[in-house]
């Protein structure tokens, strides 16, 4: 191939050279080129080799969907060469092929292409399944695609929403038509093109055709209210027309992809060319008719020097001319509209050198064009529930039905004049402008904040649009001979006759058994004749076979793009800038980054056994709670009872879901008249405010409460340890004497010159502790000023990980640490906190069942290792022993800084719950170690002294 | 994505909800027997049809709602885009026809 | 008493005379007040839910059906506050410290909404004085719009924990606009 001189058509900007490298070799193509048209233009015709066979392969449809037009790009694989746009500098290589493209290793598997039939693999390298992982190993070798390198860096993708009226799928003549047709009618419409000019299919056609795209792009362009998408795809339709778009062009992302809310789609992707099936049909030289105008009228590039040209349409014509005006010696025409045919493409590995035709004659050519048809790509309507129709007379499928926000223009919706499809794409615009405004109409109507308007009266304005007519064409799927019938996948017509002779004769079946249409040109290209062919195996018609239902994407998107730019939320304390100067080690639970600890967790917990610590425990789940019937909703949530908590009093609850199962817990103060603060734990925040809604909204909409979530107003602090009072009383008016302020009791009052902090006397560290809430914006504050204060007293802060020693010591268990979904209350050792003389409380049918008889239940049990060294890891299991019959599991483990020893609680059967029963823990080294079953949850202070002072 | 029509933000992304579950009403936990208060906790009616179920407009105006959507469909009573949707997906879609004995045609 | 400290903390190159600025205005007071709509107070308030009002120096939205914000200077709203009537059942919470607010002005700004937000922004669906509730950058926030003269301009209401993280994403959002922060 070579470029021709310039032609009035071309897209290509020859004031503007761009160097680039094909296989390390340098070669110069122009602004506007594609990698492939540049790569043709310099004399390349073998651009790839085939996946199984390694046949070589030239360009079949010079665009997006060729499937021989894989390359890799610098760190880019599978980058599609008929599409994407030089740049200068490229390294381009091809792909799948060694040692070279030219000479190929692998090719050997064509000689042997007899065993790699159909199936070839699932029969091969089945059995045994213990060598799985070494075929694994062979075949990567053997696998297609480009390669990835780890190292490259990532690249920015982005996402955006939007909510045009209409979104027109297609930037051909039918698609600007629609856009500009419903712009006309006031509609803000989103035009998306694949490729990267508007125009389709006129692009290569006549200099009429060209002269009217280049006018409709303008008006499309210059309309204020069009956002013109080139080099993007609607990849997908779903639900309510929600669109999908990959968006390839933005300036500044890589890839964008784009929700956009359409109240009308309007479906106008044209058609795409179809391959024909014959012997020989992939050797390079053997092109469509669409590629070989694409090459001569775009890029300027001569495909070839001698032609034979099988054509069954306007389009097979056309391309005679423009080969004719190439000056490629056009040697036959064969007119399949009037019998003509060809049987097969003969010539050596590089290219085609003699065509066989029906009639028997034999032409020396190196370049043989097909125009038999048309496959319709369907499948935004697919997803929108339609399923198309193959109509013989026009030889391809019609869409059946389609939702009335969804119109079709163009190819999909049938054939005409160029003043046909424009006249009946402006129409299919004005309609989809009004079906929008009749949308757009509903939602406002319905969406209290809008502007006020009326709903609109009745359904959605009627189509009355003059459908296009469809053209007779003939049915060309495959000839006399077996030929290729799915390119990317190394599947001809061969392999699909003999596995519907196994019996996949299904096409949904034989897809997934041959692979045919599964490749990367995802049956763009060879669904119709993978159906065809399926048909003459089973003889039945293309309409008895049906086809297979197309999916999304409608073209790839890169993972880059589906994940856009990444929202991750974290959720930060206000005293977190405070921990990151300290160097505090973060762990990140739930949302939140927390402290885990500041060093030493072990020295955190003596300090506050020994002096006093302050941990930053904010992301307690904090609920304040108003109105005269909150006690009632705490009945509700709790399981115990709530209506005698005085004013001033703290208690804690348990909450169950109404399978009984532990739901959350923690502690609720009455701080006033009708006025309450519920803390939750921390990840339960959440779930615990709309369980309260739940119940209040529907079950007891006459409460009088109002819930309302503050866990980030207040900043949590709790000064714990046998000094803690000594260090608060230096910064608060509130008085800390035990008789005024004991434990379970909340204060509220001014810590450290802040006013409208809440103070409570909770002891989940074992030790005398004050649980400060202060108004977030003065956290950091207070908590500089506690260390300040208490530097005497050895005050230090103490992070997750000590607290979660400290309350391991005292027994406390954690929900969803010490309980899992299984677990209900009566595990955990509380019974007397299930109060069923309530009237209701959520749980209490399951619960009245459990207590009724809770042997089955396991219970949760303080354990002891008889080495007191020795840590067994979480989730040890705990056996009957001498058996592998599960008794139950270690939940929490740690090692005791205070009592020097490892601590654990687990749960076990209530069989071997007893005090002083001795365990089996399976270690997960599978070593067993023996462990006893402690009288009390708490291994450290059980009578709570330390925290009553 | 499907739009489910809060009744009070008005049509909303139903990434904005969160389902619930189907409505049932809740039986007195008294006088339930342990059959009763779990076929309330796990039976569900599934009908391919209509369905009337609970939502929580969880970033929206934080409300429960109930609403009857056809499964088939998932066109809501009184949906607010009338003609948007078309019947439900014919079962034989995926797999549009019997398998035939390829012997017998050749 | 200690000065007001904001969830964010970062510092940022000023960019005040930016065509299109994101501002921390965390600092203004906010009180939440919850009543039935029947109650007095929803008349004195005055708007009903999806939409707001500028009174006594105060921005009055309503964030949910039951639900207000009061929204200024912390004299202004505790003097509209306390005026609301009590009657019946009505809760006032102060919320300066819980949530995190942020101001976004100019032509792009909804622009740069649609990049972290699947609402929209169009004017007929969210006029200037409109009120949502919505996920932002999988942040749910309190958004109202409230155009400065004829800059278009809208106060984002979040989570004071995630106040930091939503910032960023909103000037990582805004950055192709170039957006800028302005004090």
């Amino acid at each position: 191939m070579i470029r021709l001189p310039q032609q009035s058509s071309e897209v290509i900007d020859r004031g503007a050279p761009l160097r680039f490298t094909w296989n390390d070799k340098p070669v110069t193509g122009f602004a506007g080129d594609t990698i492939a048209s540049a790569i043709a233009a310099s004399g390349t015709r073998i651009f790839a080799r085939s996946m199984k066979y390694h046949r070589p392969r030239g360009l079949l449809t010079a665009d997006f969907w060729d499937p021989n037009g894989f390359v890799q790009v610098g760190d880019d694989p599978n980058v599609r060469a008929g599409h994407r746009l030089l740049e200068n500098g490229m390294d381009v290589s091809a792909q799948n092929v060694w040692p070279s493209l030219d000479y190929d290793i692998k090719a050997a598997n064509g000689v042997v292409g007899r065993f790699l039939t159909a199936g070839f693999y699932y029969k091969t390298f089945m059995k045994p399944a213990s060598l799985w992982p070494t075929y694994e190993k062979v075949l990567a070798q053997f696998a297609p695609g480009g390669k990835v390198d780890l190292s490259s860096p990532p690249r920015y993708h982005d996402k955006r929403y939007a909510h045009p009226d209409v979104v027109v799928a297609g930037g051909g003549p039918a698609g600007m038509a629609a856009a500009l047709g419903a712009a006309l009618e006031g509609a803000r419409v989103m035009l998306v093109e694949h490729n990267h000019h508007l125009g389709g299919h006129l692009l290569w056609g006549t200099d009429e055709d060209r002269a009217a795209a280049a006018t409709l792009a303008e008006q499309c362009e210059a309309a204020e209210n069009i956002e013109v998408l080139l080099n993007s795809t609607v990849t997908g339709r779903y639900e309510d027309n929600w669109c999908a778009i990959a968006q390839r062009s933005h300036d500044k992302a890589v890839e964008r992809l784009i929700k956009a809310r359409a109240k009308t789609l309007v479906v106008a992707p044209g058609l795409i060319e179809r391959p024909y099936v014959f012997a020989g049909n992939d050797k390079p030289g053997v092109m469509l008719a669409g590629a070989a105008r694409r090459l001569i009228n775009m890029y300027s590039v001569k495909p070839g020097e001698r032609a034979v040209v099988l054509t069954a349409n306007a389009e097979g014509d056309q391309a005679v001319d423009a080969l004719e005006r190439a000056g490629v010696d056009v040697v036959a025409v064969v007119d399949a509209r009037t019998g003509g045919n060809v049987i097969a493409a003969h010539g050596g590995a590089k290219s085609v050198e003699e065509v066989e035709l029906g009639d028997g004659r034999k032409i020396e050519a190196d370049l043989l064009i097909t125009a038999v048809g048309w496959t319709a790509p369907t499948s935004l309507l697919n997803l929108a529930g339609d399923r198309p129709e193959y109509d013989p007379v026009a030889a391809r499928f019609f869409s059946s039905k389609v939702p009335d926000n969804i119109l079709v223009a163009g190819g999909l919706a049938g054939d005409g004049s160029l003043d046909e499809l424009l006249i009946h794409g402006t129409a299919t615009g004005e309609l989809a402008a009004r079906r929008a405004s009749h949308v757009a109409a509903t939602l406002q109507s319905l969406t209290p904040r809008a502007e006020s308007i009326a709903a609109p009266a009745g359904d959605m304005p009627a189509d009355n649009r003059n459908p296009l007519a469809r053209d007779n064409h003939p049915e060309l799927h495959r000839s006399t001979t077996h030929g290729i019938v799915d390119y990317s996948e190394d599947v001809g017509s061969k392999d699909l006759f003999a596995a519907a002779k196994e019996g996949y004769d299904s096409v949904e079946l034989i897809k997934r058994f041959t692979t045919a249409t599964m490749g990367p040109a995802q049956g763009k290209l060879e669904t119709v004749n993978t159906v065809a062919v399926l048909a003459e195996a089973r003889g039945e018609t293309i309409s008895e076979v049906g086809t297979t239902v197309w999916r999304p994407p409608y073209a790839p998107v890169t993972l880059g793009a589906l994940g856009g730019r990444i929202f991750e939320p974290v959720r930060v304390s206000s005293i977190q800038p405070w921990h990151e100067a300290q160097r505090a080690k973060p762990i990140l639970a739930g949302q939140w980054i927390r402290p885990e600890h500041y060093g030493n967790p072990a020295a955190e917990v003596r300090n506050v056994r020994e002096n006093v610590g302050l941990i930053d425990v904010s992301p307690l789940g904090k609920l304040d709670l108003r109105g005269p019937d909150v006690p009632k909703l705490l009945e509700q949530l709790y399981t115990n009872k709530w209506q005698k908590l005085p004013v001033g009093g703290v208690r804690y609850g348990v909450m169950c879901a109404e399978d009984g199962i532990v739901m959350d817990d923690g502690v609720t103060a009455h701080l006033g008249d009708d006025h309450y603060l519920m803390t939750t734990t921390s990840s339960g925040a959440a779930r615990v405010w709309e369980w309260a809604e739940n119940w209040l909204q529907t079950e007891h909409p006459d409460w009088k409460v109002h819930v309302t979530p503050v866990t980030t107003a207040f900043t949590s602090i709790n000064v714990a340890g046998p000094k803690s009072r000594q260090l608060v009383s230096r910064l608060t008016d509130v008085d800390l004497t035990p008789d005024s302020f004991g434990y379970m009791q909340v204060r509220q009052g001014t810590v450290a010159g802040v006013d409208d902090c809440i103070m409570w006397r909770i002891g989940f560290t074992g030790e005398l502790s004050y649980e400060i809430h202060v108004p977030s914006g003065h956290g950091l504050h207070v908590w500089e000023q506690l260390l300040a204060e208490g530097d005497d007293l050895g005050v230090k802060p103490f992070g997750l990980e000590a607290q979660r020693i400290m309350r391991l010591e005292k027994g406390h268990f954690i929900v969803g640490q010490d309980t899992d979904g299984l677990t209900k209350m009566p595990t955990v050792g509380l019974n007397g906190l299930i109060k069923l003389d309530k009237d209701d409380f959520a749980g209490k049918a399951e619960l009245s069942y459990a207590l009724a008889d809770d042997s089955g239940l396991p219970k949760l049990v303080a354990i002891q290792t008889a080495d007191p060294s020795i840590v067994p890891e979480e989730a040890s299991q705990i056996v009957r022993a001498g058996t592998n019959e599960i008794l139950g599991r270690i939940t929490s483990s740690r090692m005791s800084p205070t009592l020097k020893r490892s601590i654990c609680l687990g749960q076990v059967a209530s069989e071997a719950a007893a005090p002083g029963t001795t365990l089996t823990v399976v270690m997960t080294t599978g070593e067993r170690i023996t462990a006893k079953v402690m009288e009390h949850h708490a291994h450290f202070d059980p009578e709570g002294e330390r925290l009553r002072v | 994505m499907m739009l489910v029509p809060c009744p009070n933000c008005g049509p909303r992304n139903s990434s904005d909800l969160r389902y619930v579950g189907e409505s049932h009403s809740r039986p007195n936990p008294n006088t339930a027997t342990p059959e009763e208060w779990r076929t309330y906790l796990y039976m569900e009616d599934n009908p391919a049809g209509p369905l009337k179920e609970t939502w929580y407009c969880r970033s929206g105006c934080r409300q429960y709602f109930t609403a009857v959507r056809n499964t088939s469909t998932n066109e809501f009573e009184n949906h607010p885009l009338p003609g948007a949707k078309i019947g439900s997906v014919d079962p034989s879609f995926h797999y549009v026809s019997e398998s035939k004995s390829v012997e017998g045609n050749q | 008493m200690s000065d007001f400290a904001s969830s964010v903390t970062k510092t940022y190159p000023e960019a005040a005379d930016a065509a299109l600025t994101l501002t921390d205005v965390s600092a203004t007071a906010k009180t939440l007040i919850r009543a039935d709509i029947t109650a007095a107070a929803a008349q004195d308030l005055g708007v009903a839910f999806g939409a707001s009002r500028v009174v006594d120096g105060t921005l009055v939205a309503a964030t949910r059906p039951t639900e207000w914000v009061v929204l200024g200077p912390e004299p202004q709203v505790a003097a509209y506050v306390a005026a609301v009537s009590d009657a019946g059942h009505v809760s006032k919470v102060d919320f300066t410290h819980g949530r995190a607010l942020f101001r976004i002005t100019g032509a792009d700004a909804a622009k740069v909404l649609e990049k972290v937000c699947s609402i929209d922004w169009a004017d007929n669906m969210m006029p200037d004085g409109a009120v949502v509730s919505a996920s932002l950058a999988k942040v749910t926030c309190d958004i109202i719009r409230n155009d400065v003269g004829d800059a278009r301009s809208y106060f984002i209401m979040s989570d004071r924990s995630s106040g930091q993280y939503l910032f960023d994403a909103i000037l990582d959002a805004g950055d192709e606009f170039n957006m800028g922060v302005a004090p």
